[in-house]
């Protein structure tokens, strides 16, 4: 089997295992759905139990489809490569982390000062320099969405209340 | 005649034609991106479109894709990188040009032939659609049903290399179009006592998590494009004596650019490739292909263009998505409440003509535009990586906010962009599931409607002519769909053993 074949293989094997849990879960939220007197014959739960087992079917094929599909044991490349993917997958998800913040933050600090902090925190993840053509350019980028979406839009982004707070 | 009235009266009396105008602009800069596709940098503009009218916002978001595909073709000829999928057949003899010192004109032969290509894709999409959508004028709740398989069934071609993944996909899609409050009964399904979720979650979030955040994420783990070098680069129309040579493999380009366009599923990048082939084979000088033939050029990016047009047939007359940009531009149109097929036509003619007129519109445009854009093109594809990402992530995290004033949504973006990653990297194909979350809706209350109707006879989806009609349809183009995978997959299964 060579080691494009059995990456292909183990994706579907973890593909597979993922729709199984998927479906799992879906299918016990779905019989949490209340039943109501207006339901039809169907029922607002029947469509969603017919997804969840269809989707546990297609998980159930592609495992299946898959026999003994494990890298054979020992394969140093395979292992190594797996590795230094595993980083890559890692560092791109990462990049979502200054997003969380983002959220957690921008109710207190305000549109503004957090979309500043975003451009800059994404910039520097994505391997800029922390220099001032960083700050110059976050802040310039800050001020362009504020006059696009506030001043143009008239979108109520939050103004912040910490600064409420101390300009009271 | 009337109806051409219509058009030009709706975009002369909203902001559409300034929004074709940014629409190209904008497009054309997206498409020089690598990584950035049409299906992206419309779906960046997306959210911005809740605060136009429908008819602006159609147009913009067209005019992106016009732009995007003559955009995509700048990076192919100047740095060998494709700025979209379908401009990858355009590399082989742009490239090859530029190398020759005929970069300005391979970038000439680029946009008028993207402007034939264009106007042709807009007359079939002007011919094809109305006659189409008038079909649909007799549809029952069994016949929209029907119809919503018949736009699964598509699921089956945009599988790729797996048809078991493609179907994953578009499950997990319907999965997500049960969310919210259940269209017959009104009770709450998956919400979670969350009251954002009542309403269920808009294909816009998924749309943008999947295309453009998930792109972000491939991005920040992907290596610097190449720098261009902008000097001496002047674009250079095609002479009279050139014209006469590439009108053959344009016309090459018209044709499959049709077939390929209203097939759901095929899109530019077989379209471009299928007539670079063809263009080849007919030609006068085959040699050349491959080392800087001015019809290896013609013929992909008149053949790409085109599908900007005929991509949108299936869309605008059944309401069938079959491509990432008609995806998004449903999204579009269904932000404002408008749903495609002929009721589009009916009720909203001026969304509808509007549209017809604006891609006019876009493509006038493009051909202007594309002569004055180069220098800003190539000075935004030398800017670092890391600042570009840092801004489209930044327009995405605003843009959502600014639907709804929903920081939720948002999150809902991230989380979708994260399963959007996921499903990229394990090759489960995407599309499919932005149309399970669109047609989710139509097929669950359509089939309900309909067996609430008859009494729970399942045989009312067979007595309807009209729905039987698009259920033979539907196992027709799945039978023909697998019957070609089977044989494209027949070579590769031979071969080991013909070693």
């Amino acid at each position: 089997m060579s080691f494009r074949t059995s990456i292909a293989i183990a994706r579907d094997t973890v593909v597979g295992m993922a729709a199984l849990v998927i479906a799992g879960i879906y299918a016990f939220f779905s019989l949490e759905i209340p039943h109501t007197l207006l339901a039809d014959p169907v029922g607002a739960s029947g469509l969603p139990m017919a997804y969840a087992i269809a989707l546990a079917l297609i998980g159930c094929v592609l495992i299946a489809r898959s026999p003994g599909s494990r890298a054979p044991a020992g394969d140093t490349i395979a292992s190594s490569r797996a590795h230094s993917n595993a980083g890559r997958h890692l560092r791109a998800i990462g990049l979502l982390l200054p997003g969380a913040a983002y959220l957690l933050l921008v109710s207190s600090l305000g549109y503004f000062a957090t979309i500043l902090l975003l451009i800059a925190a994404v910039a520097l993840y994505a391997g800029a320099r922390l220099n001032l053509a960083l700050v110059s350019i976050s802040a310039l980028g800050a001020a362009a969405m504020w006059v696009t979406f506030v001043m143009l839009f008239k979108i109520p982004l939050p103004p912040g209340s910490v600064w409420a707070g101390i300009f009271r | 005649m009337h109806e051409l009235a219509i058009g030009w009266h709706a975009i002369v009396s909203t902001w559409a034609i300034p929004a074709s105008i940014i629409g190209v602009i904008w497009g054309i800069f997206g498409g020089a991106l690598p990584g950035i596709s049409p299906s992206i940098a419309m779906a960046l503009l997306l959210p911005f479109t809740y605060s136009l009218d429908p008819v602006t916002a159609v147009v913009l978001l067209g005019s992106v894709y016009v732009g995007a595909e003559y955009g995509g073709s700048i990076p192919a000829i100047l740095i060998n990188t494709p700025g979209t999928n379908s401009a990858a057949a355009t590399t082989i003899d742009g490239y090859a040009m530029h190398l020759r010192g005929e970069g300005g004109l391979a970038l000439g032969i680029s946009l008028t032939s993207g402007f034939v290509g264009g106007l042709f894709g807009l007359l079939m999409l002007v011919m094809l659609t109305e006659p189409l959508a008038e079909l649909a004028l007799a549809f029952t709740p069994p016949a929209y049903f029907a119809l919503g398989l018949l736009g699964l069934s598509v699921i089956a071609s945009l599988s790729g290399n797996s048809l078991g993944k493609g179907l994953l996909s578009g499950v997990l899609g319907l999965m997500v179009a049960t969310i919210g409050t259940d269209p017959l009964s009104g009770a709450s399904r998956f919400t979670f006592g969350v009251p954002d979720l009542i309403g269920g979650v808009k294909p816009i979030l998924i749309m943008v998590g999947l295309f453009a955040v998930s792109e972000l994420l491939v991005q920040v783990v992907e290596p610097q494009w190449k720098k261009v070098s902008g000097s001496d680069m002047r674009l250079r129309l095609p002479d009279w004596k050139l014209w006469k040579r590439l009108w053959k493999c344009e016309a090459i380009g018209c044709a499959i650019g049709t077939v390929e366009g209203i097939t759901p599923g095929a899109g530019g990048t077989i379209a471009a490739f299928l007539s670079y082939n063809e263009a080849k084979r007919w030609s006068k000088y085959p040699e050349e292909f491959g080392h800087g033939s001015p019809e290896g050029v013609a013929a992909p990016e008149c053949a790409n263009n085109v599908v900007t047009g005929t991509a949108l047939v299936p869309l605008l007359s059944l309401g069938i998505p079959g491509s990432n940009s008609a995806a998004v531009l449903l999204g579009g149109l269904l932000v404002h409440g408008l749903v495609p097929g002929p009721m589009l036509f009916e009720r909203t003619p001026e969304v509808a003509y509007g549209l017809y007129a604006g891609l006019f519109v876009a493509n006038v445009v493009m051909l202007l535009v594309g002569f004055v854009i180069l220098s800003p093109c190539i000075w935004l594809v030398n800017r670092p990586q890391p600042y570009l990402l840092a801004f489209i992530f930044a327009l995405i995290v605003s843009g959502v906010y600014s639907i709804e004033q929903s920081f939720f949504q948002v999150g809902i973006v991230f989380a979708t962009g994260l399963l959007g990653y996921g499903m990229r990297r394990y090759d489960v194909p995407i599309l499919p599931m932005v149309l399970g979350v669109v047609l989710g809706f139509m097929v669950e209350s359509n089939y309900r409607r309909s067996l609430l109707l008859s009494g729970g006879d399942h045989a009312v989806f067979l007595s309807d002519p009209v729905s039987l009609g698009l259920l033979v349809t539907a196992l027709a183009m799945l039978m023909f769909t697998l019957w070609r995978e089977r044989r494209k997959a027949a070579p590769s299964t031979a071969s080991p053993g013909a070693r």
